[in-house]
């Protein structure tokens, strides 16, 4: 008589799959402001008032103000050292090597440092740069915008081309009044990781596929580090460089600089904060209502552990459910007068792992009540995800 | 074709082949609290080892009042199925019984006594001073047979209380204390039987040192003074089982 019985050695069996989801990214959480978190953790020093800026913003999938919001990326932007935006400013470096700008750009240092601390993690190497390639040229990626995605969405791997953004490239032709925020041109460009199935990058930081133009495969645009879930986007060849911009930014207005910007993205980059900066590609380059921004598939790995109870055909036909028994200590479920030829059964509607102490581990349970009786032989096959 | 080969189609043709995957069915499991606890401790205590189904959901009745052919539909088709409980001590009440005797037609069930017991409402009342300790017995018993089957005499007990109220003196240390605080203590049955050949377990049942706040927040809304808790037995080899409920005045 016994209430457990025991697995054998082939009984169980581990095994590794993977699942895949579908993530969708509306565009009105990349644009919306109330689903961009900022972290103004930086302030100007010397004379006031000062700028406050984050190092970068966060999109959440609702009112980040919400409990119930998601965090999907994280949005930044970041020069190399030899970008020309960086030379053309002509910085001195003090003796700590720390580079000094004029008063009117604005967080060069910060934009040098992301910079540096994505190379560090994702090339190894601080002081290398991105670059992206076709079949023939290698292009530096000398400003990048760099877009983070955040592990519950990423999980543990972006599955290869299954990638694509959708954005405006041009800035809006309507720059009266400022079209730092406003929508920008509405012809669209996509991006994908097509051919990346083929073509399989390995670099210190992971597998990468190349972000290429759809319209054009030959015409990449940035680099996707598939196992960190990193978008590294060349700001060069994603934006219109020479479109006019213009709008308040913030500035250091003590120091006399204006604070009402006019010139092209490429300046923006210079004089802005990585705030104004995120926040004009963010607001005005993923216009539309609920259309796809950003889509991919994920890829998460799940070990199994699979285990088969077998039931054979003498084993579990009785039950100590005290419905089973009648007050008469007879089991209800054989019919007075026909004991010769009725045989007892039970219904299965749950299995426990137990462990040689008796402790309940995990239980699975059925969608409805299996019967076991002496005329069958069940395989219970219980998997166990981690 | 030679007609030996027709022949032998022929007598194919008779026999039926059950598709064995019918019979596989694959579950989910959920981890419970202390196969979770165990997984935290990274220390090899997660060791699956052996495995019990359970039937809880289904009512046997239905079977008698029904008769065996529509009553088996009724439970298959109108029994809902819980959710699996990461409780482990409500996960799985009652387990299915593998016996070698497969004409059995009564089972023994498990009966408890003790003084001033009410056994037919399985109710035990105690005091947290006075009358804090009762001795109880629990047995197993059967009717219109003479006897037990041997090998339906369980040779030790599981007992669980909760940890906050009840223990039982002169035990070791409760042998576990889930996270739920129900303790459980393996007892050992006596060594003397029931007329019937049954097993038996005489065990001591005391109430906790338990303060009048306690009270104040586990006592029953009809009457503060009172804190119900029920306890579990259930034979190891038999996984026949008996719950009663305890209650506890703050006298």
């Amino acid at each position: 008589m016994a209430i457990f019985k025991e697995f054998g050695s082939d009984d169980i069996k581990t095994s590794k799959s993977f699942l895949n989801q579908l993530i969708d990214i509306v565009t009105t959480d990349i644009s919306s402001s109330t689903s961009r978190r900022k972290y103004q953790v930086f302030v100007t020093g010397g004379l006031g008032p000062g700028v406050t800026s984050s190092l970068f913003q966060t999109v959440f999938d609702q009112d980040f103000t919400l409990q119930t919001a998601n965090a999907i990326f994280d949005m930044t932007v970041g020069f190399a050292t030899g970008s020309e935006l960086v030379v053309n400013e002509n910085p001195t470096i003090d003796s700590n090597g720390k580079y000094l700008f004029s008063s009117t750009t604005l967080m060069m240092r910060e934009k040098l440092d992301i910079y540096r601390l994505m190379a560090q993690n994702l090339l190894g190497d601080a002081n290398e740069e991105f670059t992206v390639n076709n079949a023939s040229t290698v292009f530096p990626i000398k400003e990048a915008v760099f877009i983070c995605f955040k592990r519950l969405f990423a999980r543990d791997q972006i599955k290869r081309e299954t990638f694509a953004l959708r954005y405006n490239p041009s800035a809006s032709a309507s720059p009266t009044g400022g079209n730092l925020a406003k929508v920008g041109n509405p012809t669209t460009k996509i991006l994908t990781d097509i051919n990346s199935s083929t073509n399989k990058l390995f670099t210190f930081g992971g597998q990468v596929s190349t972000v290429v133009d759809s319209a054009t495969s030959s015409n990449p645009i940035g680099v996707l580090f598939i196992d960190r879930g990193v978008l590294v986007l060349d700001v060069s060849r994603a934006f219109g460089q020479i479109e006019p911009l213009s709008g308040v930014i913030d500035a250091i207005t003590s120091l006399g600089v204006d604070p009402n910007f006019t010139g092209s993205l490429k300046s923006l980059l210079v004089s802005g904060s990585i705030d104004d900066i995120v926040d004009h590609l963010a607001s005005t380059r993923f216009s539309g209502s609920d259309e796809t921004a950003i889509t991919f598939q994920n890829i998460t790995n799940i070990n199994s552990t699979l285990f088969f109870a077998r039931l054979t055909a003498d084993e579990f036909n009785y039950s100590s459910n005290p419905t089973y028994v009648d007050t008469d200590s007879r089991i209800r479920v054989i019919d007075e007068g026909q004991e010769e030829t009725q045989k007892s059964f039970t219904f299965i509607t749950s299995l426990g792992l137990y462990d040689a102490s008796d402790n309940l581990l995990a239980v699975a349970k059925v969608s409805r009540p299996v019967q076991k009786d002496a005329d069958r032989d069940i395989t219970l096959k219980v998997r166990l995800d981690y | 074709m030679p007609s030996g080969t027709r022949r032998a189609i022929k007598k194919d043709k008779k026999v039926g082949f059950l598709q064995g995957d019918t019979n596989n069915l694959i579950l989910d499991a959920v981890l419970t609290d202390k196969g979770r606890e165990f997984l935290s401790r990274n220390d090899g205590s997660f060791s699956v080892i052996k495995f019990a189904p359970g039937d809880d959901e289904v009512d046997y009745t239905l079977i008698q009042k029904f008769g065996r052919t529509v009553g088996k539909e009724k439970i298959e088709k109108n029994t809902p199925i819980f959710e699996a409980l990461t409780n482990g001590n409500l996960s799985q009440k009652y387990r299915l019984v593998s016996v070698s005797n497969p004409n059995l037609i009564r089972l023994p069930t498990l009966t408890f006594t003790g003084e001033s017991v009410d056994s037919v409402n399985k109710l035990v009342q105690m005091g947290v001073t006075t009358n804090k300790q009762k001795q109880l017995t629990v047995s197993q018993t059967i009717t219109n047979e003479n006897s037990i089957d041997v090998e339906l005499r369980d040779s030790s007990f599981i007992v669980e209380m909760s940890n906050l109220f009840l223990q039982i003196p002169g035990a070791n240390a409760p042998d576990n204390i889930d996270s739920q605080q129900r303790a459980s203590y393996i007892l050992v049955r006596n060594a003397e039987s029931t007329d019937l050949g049954g097993s038996k377990l005489t065990f001591s049942l005391a109430s906790k040192a338990i303060t009048p706040s306690q009270f104040a927040i586990y006592g029953s809304i009809a009457n503060k003074n009172v804190i119900s808790t029920f306890v579990k037995v259930y034979g190891v080899l038999s996984g026949a089982v008996i719950e009663f409920e305890v209650q506890i005045s703050q006298v």
